[in-house]
């Protein structure tokens, strides 16, 4: 990305580009991290190595938070209310 | 096994609508020649130019998959979703790009839809329970009801039937196809009590009577929603409400 400089303020589409990149870069590597950590398949999330849904030890949320090391990891109980999950078949 | 021939890119010689008035008074057109593979789409092809060929192209997108109602532009002169419009279902390997008329222009493709939304709010694009209680849960209605509202609740409000009207080209104060229609979504609601009494907001000239019946919203919608059809019908009514009104029928 670049912004060219005989373009205005207004609707700048490299500007904007230029603003948005650094943040997509830490979100696409927390993504990437937290994916790693999750040994299973579920949903979208689709491994090859781990082609199963396992909700014995996966059944929760991911929380990220950030640090300058990398992206720090948490786990929350998933509330299950009407529903009961299920594998998706379609 | 039967192998399908290898894809072959078909080249497309773009012309895209250039102004930045910040910078200039009058537009200029940028050309590009580029191959594109079978399935690509117009906003595609924008995409690619804007990150290879020159990033001030400006222009609006959301979804890419004609849901956000975001990229309404005109392509070889007809207003479409660019998301939704495949470089091969083009005639020819002409490729015109422009923003939306009717309104003014930002930038380049992204136009200023001010007025289209003036004339949304005016319409009152709500549930009007006129004083009906208010159930614990959702308000039910029956799926034969909601058949009747499916049609005109696809609108995602993009803007290309109001850049499609040749009326709003020289009164500029006319409602447009869009808000009618979503009036029209409301007063067949059965859950909206707006009552017929409401048409009088758009009992004028630039409500529902200044529409020339010329369909070129029916042809620009990408939801295929036909705006005319619930202008005819809502004159219709009120003419009728007019007549009850005047027999002492409805108050």
């Amino acid at each position: 990305v670049g912004i060219s400089n005989t373009s205005s303020l207004k609707y700048n589409p490299g500007l904007m580009n230029s603003l948005e990149l650094p943040g997509m870069i830490e979100i696409s590597e927390m993504i990437v991290a937290g994916a790693l950590v999750r040994e299973e398949s579920r949903g979208s999330h689709w491994r090859t190595d781990f082609p199963t849904r396992d909700d014995q030890r996966w059944l929760k949320h991911t929380m990220a938070r950030y640090a300058p090391e990398g992206p720090q990891f948490s786990y929350t109980e998933v509330e299950i209310t009407d529903y009961e999950p299920k594998a998706r078949t379609y | 096994m039967n192998r399908k021939p290898e894809h072959t890119d078909s080249e497309y010689t773009f012309k895209l609508f250039r102004l930045d008035p910040e910078k200039a008074q009058e537009p200029c057109y940028d050309t590009y020649r580029i191959g594109f593979p079978r399935g690509t789409t117009v906003l595609e092809a924008l995409l690619h130019i804007q990150e290879t060929e020159d990033d001030s192209i400006a222009f609006r997108f959301s979804c890419r998959s004609a849901v956000c109602g975001s990229c309404g532009m005109l392509v070889n002169g007809a207003p479409v979703l660019a998301c939704r419009t495949q470089l091969s279902s083009l005639i020819g390997d002409q490729v015109l790009v422009e923003p939306l008329p009717n309104m003014e222009v930002i930038r380049d493709f992204i136009v200023d839809t001010a007025p289209f939304w003036k004339s949304y709010r005016m319409v009152e694009p709500w549930l009007h329970s006129n004083g009906d209680p208010v159930p614990e849960k959702e308000r039910l209605q029956s799926p034969r009801a909601v058949r009747k509202l499916e049609p005109y609740i696809n609108c995602v409000l993009c803007a290309c039937c109001y850049g499609a009207c040749p009326v709003i080209g020289f009164d500029e104060e006319y409602i447009g196809p869009a808000a009618i229609a979503k009036l029209f979504r409301f007063m067949r609601d059965s859950r909206d009590r707006r009552g017929t009494a409401f048409l009088e907001r758009v009992n004028r000239r630039a409500g529902v009577w200044n529409c020339r019946t010329i369909f070129r919203c029916i042809d620009a919608c990408p939801k295929d929603i036909r705006p005319t059809d619930t202008i005819e019908a809502l004159r219709r009514e009120m003419v009728l409400y007019r007549f009850k009104k005047f027999f002492r029928l409805v108050r």
